[in-house]
């Protein structure tokens, strides 16, 4: 809302602040502060001057050269196209620099090869109608010399953003004033004089008063226009945001604005008395303002004539009813709609306007007649006389509404030291009436809902610096989320593990998932803000590859990214989250000062096995069965845990390496188990190792075609003894005569050292048993 | 000298040749030379037996003396052999130090993660017990149940990302709320918190579509707007530092009444006033106290209790904890970026 700081003075004329004071007062209130800018600055060196010489121009018919004293030494020579302004004339020079209100710069020209220093201004060009064609030929106060702002008074414009409650009883510049005077400790604004209700005609009959509780209806007789909108109530509209059509239409944009009350006015000669309030019809047509045609429901409100309706109630007027130019009897609606009623309409019939906008927060019922007494005053003040005319109104002023007042109440919630007698003294400034342990709520205050609303309005008053601050008086311990915790971990020791964590958007494009073989999209965005952010995510993976390309593109080679957030699974009607962590890794060697550097698939299977084992997860492998998704069918593994798939391991399919522009990289990801508050970990129990030392034997085997490792090391682990402590294959090496993996076995007994002998014994068991099964000794 | 008599000749060549050894396989050859079994001083001593008994005796100690004199000469040299082999070697293994060090292969958090532990630290040991909620939420509990019944007009506030009715992304981290009054069962005092994402169509520098909230609630007898500026005012300073200051606005949240926009004084410039700021304050969060049909939805009787609330953009606090311009670069996942913030964390 952009208001006019003089317009606020209309309400409050002892208001005795600067603009930046009363915007800091308002911010305290919890209005929200844009800005607080000087309105016509750019106009600020126009100054008042004097035709002196009027001359034709030598080359040119249609222009004149004028000298003009502007009150300092020599005149100034000024070209100008205007067919007035004569000598004795006074009128607006802008000198060079000026910049006016559509934006052009003035400067020193030669028109015609006659110099021009700025220009000497028409009213349209100053930003006003009015003062006839031509040069604006001044009439008003002020000395030659004088500056446009000494003249006509300057304008500051607090630019203000209203939050919805403020909205709905602020979103007025009495609204403005009324808060403003209470938080300054002075008396309330006074309402301007209802008019006297009088003339026996029936004008409007109330057929549906849920909808309408009050109605009023005016009948004015009109006379021609006198004169022009004086130029401060010009500024003040142009300023916030009103273009002037016609002085009767004028009047109730700036009632709208003035006392948040939205007026209607129709043309009386084109409607057919009395008015009817009342619900439309289904189906029945109406052509509004604006020329278009709504259907109407049963639900909508509608103003009726004798040839039906002539106005969607608070929202917008009919066509047929409208004012012209040459509406002489105007038939004024000011009236009280329901607020539910008109969003409700407008929302039906997508209709915008600042009527529906207004009645949809919520207006004042009390203001409905002395809003009618401002009008005429204002078409008054705005060069329309109004002859006479007769003012009816129907429905009852409701009684105002009570809140109970709980003095102690409000001063635990505001922490204020202040007694029965101040916290009511405080509420009176704002219009609350104490009335017998209950205040009486102010007409204008729709927000006010409960006695914690009251807490709001003395804090308002007060200010939220007067509040002290303290911690809570009852101690409590805070619990860690053991999920969190044990998801900061794994972090953590990812970190460890060379890999930096990414953070991506919950969105995916539709699609990917599935391209991925991962689980299909479950939860459609219905309105998204791209294409490709239109399902939720069902995996990292898509984030981890996009965060993967977006670094390769950008010159990173050697990539270690991972990341541990939500996925969203379920079923449309029941979402279920689930915390999945992803790693990526681009595989290859990397030649570095000190001999290379490598990753190969099996880095990123021995992390897997070690943040399972130290996170006590229990994982297992599984034959990777899925064909298609992202996954190379012949290097994939499935995570499983309790014989189900908990996730996947593997290098990326080449086609999934293309789309996404990368080389050879492996990934996995799986969910992580939940953990309960105060569950230990499911891991190994730690034991102090034996005292004795351990014998390693390495041995090396001829492996069959075609035998995986897992088949061999299943073997050597039936066969090992008690006493084998580990096997891990460190060699591998591919040949005519087949493979040969050397493996070392390490011995160890619990109990004693082991000798030579025993060692050798439990080696020749082994090597037999292996031998049995097609595995010889190289 | 050991033993009696002078020595001869050849024992006193013996003594200069392996001092003059230059090598351990020279002493070697000198130690097999004398000592060896055909060596000068074993043909000497062996020779012995043949002398009457009292020249053997004089000559027997002179050879003996000989012996230890040669086998401590062969000790001596070999240790400096020895000695000057090492020093040799040492020299021969110098590396240039100058040449770069090999970088560990470590990761690094994400900053957001980095901003959620510090927050989640600080409430833990304000007392607040963490708790996550869905973020697939029903409208019932992101706006009915926090006082936002379906026509009213701080919904539209709310842009809001829908999905098969009735759940929609959550707004806010406020539905956590109702969820925590409800599973404490009318406990008094409840003082919870959580972070976690949430969803608004809302895409610029200074917002994007998804973003991290915390958000803290107290409920107790007796609760009022200073439990909120002193819970706050500690969290502030406890992220920021000792001397920030804050300042409440009243402002507007369907679930909050009274509610308080807080402003901190400028981490940036100390509170005088900077291209950031400008007037010192910056707006970080959105609070108030409880309102009553928000603690009537979780199951509290709001006659008999009051409770503030307080939610933070986890994303703000990053900007101003790391001095950042924009949200963006935050998802953008450049690990050039990530990995800057170890050396700029704070402590």
């Amino acid at each position: 809302m952009d208001l006019p700081v003089s317009w606020l003075r209309e309400w409050l004329p002892g208001l005795d602040m600067v603009p930046e004071r009363i915007a800091a007062q308002l911010e305290q209130m919890g209005y929200e502060l844009d800005g607080v800018v000087t309105a016509e600055a750019g106009l600020a060196a126009v100054q008042l001057g004097e035709v002196l010489e009027r001359h034709a121009h030598p080359a040119a018919d249609r222009l004149a050269v004028l000298l003009v004293a502007d009150g300092g030494g020599e005149p100034v020579q000024v070209v100008t196209g205007a067919p007035n302004g004569h000598p004795g004339d006074r009128v607006w020079y802008a000198p060079p620099g000026t910049t006016l209100p559509d934006g052009r710069v003035l400067g020193t020209e030669h028109l015609r090869g006659v110099r021009s220093e700025g220009m000497l201004l028409s009213a349209r060009e100053l930003g006003y109608v009015g003062g006839g064609e031509g040069l604006w030929i001044w009439q008003g106060p002020g000395k030659v010399g004088e500056r446009w702002p000494t003249v006509v008074g300057s304008e500051t414009v607090l630019q203000l953003s209203l939050t919805p409650n403020l909205a709905q009883y602020a979103h007025s510049v009495l609204g403005v004033a009324r808060d403003l005077a209470a938080r300054d400790r002075a008396p309330l604004p006074a309402w301007p004089a209802s008019p006297r209700l009088a003339g026996d005609e029936v004008l409007v009959r109330l057929e549906a008063p849920d909808l309408c509780p009050r109605y009023a209806v005016a009948l004015l007789e009109c006379a021609t226009p006198s004169g022009t909108m004086p130029w401060v109530w010009q500024r003040r509209l142009a300023l916030a945001g009103v273009r002037l059509i016609h002085p009767v239409v004028d009047a109730t944009n700036a009632v709208r604005i003035d006392m948040g009350q939205p007026l209607h006015a129709f043309d009386r000669d084109r409607v057919r008395l009395p008015l009817v309030v009342r619900r439309a019809a289904a189906g029945e047509p109406l052509v509004l303002l604006d020329g278009r045609t709504v259907t109407l429901d049963p639900d909508d409100l509608v103003i009726a004539d004798g040839d039906g309706p002539v106005a969607l109630a608070g929202v917008m007027g009919g066509q047929r009813s409208a004012v012209t130019a040459d509406t002489r009897r105007v038939l004024l609606e000011s009236a009280h709609f329901s607020r539910a009623g008109v969003y409700r309409t407008a929302r039906r019939h997508q209709l915008v306007s600042d009527a529906a906008a207004r009645f949809g927060r919520g207006t004042d019922v009390e203001a409905v007649l002395p809003a009618v007494g401002r009008f005429v005053d204002l078409l008054h003040t705005f060069g329309v006389n109004v002859a006479g005319g007769a003012v009816q109104v129907v429905g009852p002023v409701p009684t105002r509404r009570h809140v109970l007042f709980q003095p102690a109440r409000l001063r635990i919630w505001t922490g204020l030291d202040l007694d029965d007698e101040a916290l009511a003294g405080e509420l009176d400034r704002s219009g609350f009436i104490l009335e017998a342990g209950r205040v009486r709520v102010p007409s204008w205050r729709p927000d006010i809902e409960g006695p914690q609303d009251l807490a709001e309005e003395v804090i308002r008053l007060v200010g939220m610096d007067a509040v002290p601050a303290r911690l809570p008086a009852r101690a409590t311990p805070g619990v860690a989320d053991p999920d969190t915790r044990q998801t900061d971990q794994l972090r953590d020791w990812l970190v460890a593990g060379g890999f930096v964590e990414v953070v991506s958007r919950s969105f995916v494009p539709s699609g990917v998932s599935e391209r991925l073989g991962l689980a299909p999209a479950v939860h459609v965005v219905k309105n998204p803000l791209r294409e490709d952010e239109a399902v939720m995510r069902t995996s990292v993976w898509p984030g981890l590859l996009d965060a993967a390309r977006y670094n390769r593109g950008r010159g990173s080679e050697r990539l270690a990214l991972f990341e541990v957030g939500p996925v969203y699974l379920g079923t449309p009607a029941a979402p279920r989250e689930r915390v999945e962590a992803g790693v990526l890794a681009t595989l290859g060697e990397w030649p570095a000062l000190f001999g290379a550097s490598r990753q190969s698939v099996y880095d990123l299977k021995g992390l897997v096995e070690e943040l399972s084992r130290r996170l006590g997860w229990r994982f297992d492998w599984g034959p990777w069965t899925e064909p298609a998704g992202a996954l190379h069918p012949g290097r994939a593994l499935a995570i499983v845990r309790d014989g189900q798939v908990w996730g996947a391991l593997g290098e990326l399919h080449p086609a999934v390496l293309q789309a996404w522009r990368l080389p050879r990289t492996a990934v996995a990801r799986w969910h992580v188990p939940p953990v309960m508050a105060g569950q230990r970990r499911d891991g190994e129990r730690p034991v102090p190792p034996p005292p004795y030392p351990a014998v390693r034997r390495d041995v090396s085997l001829l492996v069959p075609d075609g035998m995986p490792w897992a088949h061999v090391a299943a073997l050597l682990q039936h066969h090992a003894g008690a006493d084998v402590e580990s096997i891990r294959p460190f060699d591998r090496y591919v040949d005519l005569s087949g493979t040969a993996v050397t493996v070392a076995i390490r011995y160890r007994a619990a109990d004693r050292t082991l000798t030579d002998a025993d060692v050798e014994a439990r080696q020749a068991v082994l090597v037999s048993a292996l031998a049995e099964a097609g595995i010889v000794r190289r | 000298m050991g033993g009696n008599g002078a020595r001869e000749d050849w024992a006193t060549v013996a003594l200069a040749d392996i001092a003059a050894a230059p090598t351990v396989a020279a002493l070697e050859a000198l130690r097999v030379q004398y000592l060896g079994k055909q060596g000068r001083l074993t043909g000497e001593l062996r020779a012995l037996s043949g002398l009457p008994a009292l020249e053997r005796r004089a000559r027997g100690a002179m050879l003996n003396g000989c012996k230890t004199d040669i086998e401590n000469a062969l000790a001596r040299q070999r240790e400096l052999l020895a000695q000057a082999e090492q020093s040799r070697q040492l020299e021969a293994e110098r590396l240039d130090l100058t040449l770069p060090g090999v970088l560990p292969a470590w990761g690094t958090l994400h900053p957001i993660t980095r901003v959620r532990r510090r927050l989640a630290d600080v409430m833990l040991r304000l007392g607040f017990t963490l708790r996550t909620a869905p973020e697939l939420e029903t409208e019932w509990y992101n706006f009915e149940a926090l006082n936002m019944p379906a026509d009213h007009p701080a919904r539209e506030m709310h842009d809001t990302f829908y999905l098969e009715a009735p759940y929609v992304l959550r707004t806010h981290t406020s539905p956590f709320q109702i969820r925590a009054m409800r599973d404490a069962g009318g406990d008094l005092p409840l003082r919870v918190a959580t972070l976690g994402f949430t969803y608004r169509r809302d895409d610029d520098a200074t917002h994007t579509p998804q973003f991290m909230q915390m958000e803290g609630l107290v409920v107790d007898r007796g609760i009022g707007l200073p439990d909120l500026k002193g819970v706050v005012l500690a969290v502030v300073r406890d992220v920021f530092g000792p001397t920030e200051r804050i300042r409440l606005r009243p402002s507007f949240f369907p679930f909050t009444e009274p509610s308080a926009e807080v402003d901190m004084s400028c981490p940036l410039c100390l509170g005088a006033g900077c291209r950031v700021c400008h007037t010192g304050w910056i707006e970080i969060l959105g609070s108030g106290l409880v309102h009553p049909r928000v603690l009537e939805a979780g199951g509290y009787d709001p006659g008999e209790v009051s409770g503030f609330a307080f939610g933070w953009g986890v994303e703000r606090v990053a900007m101003l904890l790391y001095g950042l311009d924009e949200l963006r670069p935050l998802y953008q996942n450049d690990v050039r970026f990530l990995q800057a913030f170890d050396a700029w964390d704070s402590l």
